[in-house]
């Protein structure tokens, strides 16, 4: 034990414990990040494979089907887009399940000053 | 045609970013401003939408073989989107010569970062925030180093310069885990290692923010930033199976001459243009 985590290191039950949850809670977040990013993608090239359809096959060139692509795309780049804030409020979640409550506030506080920028932005009432 | 092309710059940059450390912000600014002469605005915007990915890419890894602090990332992100918030406040009120001549500046001294020799960081007193907080991390069972445990120092500083690292991803339209990396490293002393799974943890949370609001602002083109997504996640995922089998410091002269090379057209460019 001392070989693989060094001299000082003592493991004892609490520590294993907590070192349990810290794992738990990186698995839900790579599943997280995993998951959405492969939806990003598949998005992304749906959008590019039928936009290919529609100019190879003439039947499928009505006003849907060209629309389509795009807002294929736009939910993709939006999915990449709101995944670290959707990874913030996992974190959020497991930290005030844990009753961690300043860890929790900061993330609240980082989560609340996405919001703010995106509100503003769409508002029209943002910087710029 | 422009599809492929912008393709090839996003694997290009995923590519290097995995290889060099960074988010690939660096390789896509410059080609969206000097090659596809878009507005300034619009290719620090497009390029932040790929630092997102670029950054989702790499932390799945990351986090799952346990290397990312998240109690830590937790604690400095709120740092880091702040900064953002001036970044972006900054990007609307600027012209797009001045925003080209600070990304010049800013590619002069990534260079001159990049070939500095990397010295061992001395053990740092806990700081007291830290021991209250738990912020400290776990070195990985079966990595040869670092063994055992770290404690993190001088929290303050590390949370004022990671409102510095976010003012500038969101500023220039990069990743910002270069400053990141270095005052996780550095300030904090934090392990390497550790330093640069947590940053790309982070470097998603405030690049994600500052590319919201420029995308709700409309100053991101979906056209553009779809290939630049799989590009950058492809290409991250090619580097990172590469490097083994490349001369560090072989890539890091290349990528610093290609990079001044980069930062005096860009300059030019934005002097003309003052």
């Amino acid at each position: 034990m001392k070989k693989v985590f060094g001299p000082d290191f003592r493991r004892s039950r609490p520590a294993q414990k907590t070192d349990d949850r810290a794992r738990s809670l990186h698995t839900v977040l790579a599943v997280l990040n995993r998951a959405g990013v492969l939806g990003a993608v598949a998005l992304i090239v749906a959008g590019w494979v039928l936009r290919l359809c529609a100019q190879v096959f003439p039947w499928s060139q009505g006003q849907a089907a060209l629309l389509l692509p795009t807002h294929l795309e736009r939910y993709g780049i939006l999915l990449v887009l709101v995944l670290p804030s959707l990874n913030q409020s996992v974190v959020l979640w497991i930290l005030a399940r844990r009753g961690q409550r300043v860890l929790a506030g900061l993330v609240c506080v980082t989560l609340g000053l996405v919001l703010v920028l995106v509100a503003r932005a769409v508002t029209g009432h943002g910087p710029g | 045609m422009l599809d492929l092309l912008l393709l090839t710059a996003a694997l290009l940059a995923g590519f290097l970013g995995a290889i060099v450390g960074i988010g690939g912000g660096i390789v896509l600014v410059p080609f969206f401003a000097l090659v596809l002469h878009l507005d300034m605005r619009e290719a620090l915007a497009t390029s932040l939408v790929g630092v997102v990915a670029s950054s989702l890419g790499a932390s799945a890894p990351y986090l799952r073989s346990g290397l990312s602090n998240v109690r830590l990332a937790s604690f400095l992100q709120c740092g880091s989107v702040c900064g953002a918030l001036l970044g972006v406040v900054l990007t609307g009120i600027l012209r797009a010569s001045v925003l080209q001549v600070v990304f010049a500046v800013f590619l002069f001294v990534m260079a001159a970062l990049n070939l500095w020799p990397r010295s061992q960081t001395p053990l740092l007193p806990e700081h007291p925030w830290s021991k209250s907080l738990h912020l400290g991390g776990m070195g990985t069972p079966g990595e040869p180093e670092p063994a055992g445990v770290y404690t993190v120092a001088r929290a303050p500083w590390g949370l004022a310069a990671m409102v510095m690292a976010g003012f500038f991803s969101s500023l220039l339209g990069i990743g910002g885990g270069v400053f990141q990396v270095l005052a996780l490293d550095k300030i904090m002393g934090v392990p390497l290692r550790q330093a640069v799974a947590t940053s790309s943890f982070m470097m998603g949370v405030s690049a994600g923010a500052a590319a919201l609001a420029l995308y709700a602002r409309g100053d991101v083109r979906p056209s553009l930033a779809a290939p630049v997504v799989v590009g950058v996640l492809v290409g991250a995922r090619l580097g990172a199976r590469v490097l083994p089998r490349i001369p560090p410091r072989g890539v890091r002269t290349v990528f610093a001459v290609a990079v001044v090379a980069i930062a005096v057209r860009m300059l030019v460019q934005g002097v003309r243009g003052w």
